[in-house]
């Protein structure tokens, strides 16, 4: 059975010489891989060449066998993404957004459109138009639209941006109980370490584009008593100074 | 083929709730209407009795002018930029990138939605002008002749919106965007107009390409190469404005 994602000597490269390169990555149904990384090291870049947002430079990124690029119908079919901020149109309501997205997702109906939009808190609020939403807001209906049509693998940016204690917690536990329930994959970047330590089964690290390695939370966690320690070491291990 | 469909009728949504394509066609029905009302009312002012029928008899096909130079340019000009630079200036395209249809469906559903506004446009104002004229008297001369040139000249309004579907994967922000294919857009109708050796050549010059098809007999094998020359321009603007589409990343 083909991994849920397959990043094959992926580099994605940008003019002025950001992006990420050479990164190979397996991630199998039921995985949580949270992707650490400073600002600029290449987890965005990754995560828009997995949604079809970027072209890749060099090498390959496939979704359940299907490449994203030249068969990108059948991979994005099973792709669910919030990269950055949500792509909002301000005079549409949040039901708006979900009727549009639903169109190209035959299993997706009314009673599922409500259904997300009771998981993520804003029921009440769907017949609002999202120029009047806060950052909050705006990041759950995000959420929604990312979970619409119950992919089997959900790419997440930062998903918990903007949002408060009590919805940070409610975002974890589903992507918890998606990958234990529904055996969805995830691929989560977020720069708090300790918010991937709390949801995530596997972690990758990256620093200026480069993938400095991946591992299982568990292994991560024998030698470094958390997660910004292990990263903290990776980077250091780079750099070539002594890992304290 | 569903993907595409399916994104049609998003791009005609996103439009739908764009108040100024709203305004712009009551613009349009005020026009069409006042048009036959200031002939009319120059008419009784003059105290001349010229019948309606002479007055009015033509109206729908005077109003196809305006219409197929200025009002469906301007609307197939405003709907792409919105639905391309717009979209790129503001990163909603995304919206429509992240979900699984191919990039070549996304690019080409976006220009027949604009295509479909400007057919509904085109529909309603000739309407309209029909209605005009027909309800003040002009009776219904001209009427079938210009239904059937409003639909002939879809085909080179099919390349324009190509036209502008092309120049908004060259320029960065909506804004921007509306100027370039405006000054185009002008340029290109001024040069047709006073360097009659470019006329025929530029395919602004086949807007009104209505004008070709009239006659007693068919002139088939002179339009065989204008033609051509509207799908050479056609084809080469799908192209180059899908290429550079394609290429572009979010």
């Amino acid at each position: 059975m083909a991994s849920a994602l397959q990043l094959d000597h992926l580099s994605k490269v940008y003019k002025n010489g950001r992006g990420a390169r050479n990164i190979t990555l397996s991630v199998e149904p039921g995985q949580v891989v949270g992707l650490l990384g400073p600002n600029g090291s290449g987890k965005t870049t990754i995560m828009k060449v997995v949604t079809g947002l970027a072209r890749p430079t060099d090498g390959s990124a496939a979704v359940f066998g299907a490449d994203v690029v030249t068969q990108r119908e059948a991979a994005l079919g099973r792709v669910g993404a919030l990269i950055e901020q949500p792509a909002l149109y301000e005079n549409l309501t949040a039901w708006d957004h979900l009727l549009l997205a639903g169109r190209f997702y035959p299993q997706v109906d009314a009673a599922r459109m409500d259904r997300v939009l009771e998981l993520v808190g804003l029921a009440r609020y769907k017949k609002e138009k999202c120029g009047r939403y806060s950052l909050g807001m705006k990041q759950r209906l995000g959420l929604a639209l990312a979970m619409l049509s119950e992919p089997d693998l959900l790419v997440l940016d930062e998903p918990t941006n903007g949002l408060d204690i009590e919805a940070t917690v409610e975002v974890r536990e589903i992507i918890l109980r998606l990958a234990r329930e529904k055996n969805t994959a995830f691929l989560v970047a977020s720069h708090l370490a300790s918010e991937i330590e709390k949801m995530c089964t596997h972690v990758l690290v990256l620093h200026e584009g480069e993938m400095l390695s991946f591992d299982t939370k568990e292994e991560a966690l024998r030698l470094h008593p958390s997660l910004e320690d292990y990263f903290l070491a990776r980077v250091r291990d780079k750099k070539g100074s002594v890992v304290l | 083929m569903q993907p595409f469909i399916a994104n049609v009728k998003n791009e005609l949504f996103k439009l739908r709730k764009r108040k100024k394509y709203l305004v712009f066609l009551i613009l349009g029905v005020l026009l069409c209407v006042g048009s036959a009302l200031r002939v009319v009312l120059a008419n009784l002012i003059l105290d001349q009795e010229v019948p309606r029928k002479v007055l009015l008899g033509g109206l729908a096909g005077e109003n196809l002018l305006f219409l197929l130079l200025v009002f469906l340019p301007l609307m197939a000009l405003l709907g792409c930029c919105d639905l391309f630079a717009g979209e790129q200036g503001d990163h909603t395209i995304r919206f429509s990138l992240m979900r699984p249809i191919g990039k070549g469906k996304l690019f080409f559903s976006k220009a027949a939605a604009v295509f479909l506004l400007c057919l509904f446009d085109l529909v309603v104002l000739v309407g309209v002008s029909i209605a005009a004229q027909v309800g003040l008297g002009g009776g219904g001369q001209g009427v079938v002749r210009a239904m059937a040139s409003g639909l002939l000249d879809l085909i080179p309004l099919a390349v324009l919106i190509l036209f502008f579907c092309l120049l908004n994967q060259l320029v960065k922000g909506s804004g921007l965007a509306v100027v370039a294919c405006l000054a185009a857009y002008v340029v290109l109708v001024l040069v047709g107009t006073y360097v009659p050796a470019a006329g025929g050549l530029l395919f602004t010059g086949y807007l009104r390409w209505h004008h070709l098809w009239v006659g007693v007999t068919l002139p088939f094998f002179s339009l065989l190469s204008r033609i051509g020359i509207l799908a050479g321009y056609g084809l080469v603007f799908a192209c180059c404005g899908y290429l550079l589409f394609d290429r572009k990343d979010a």
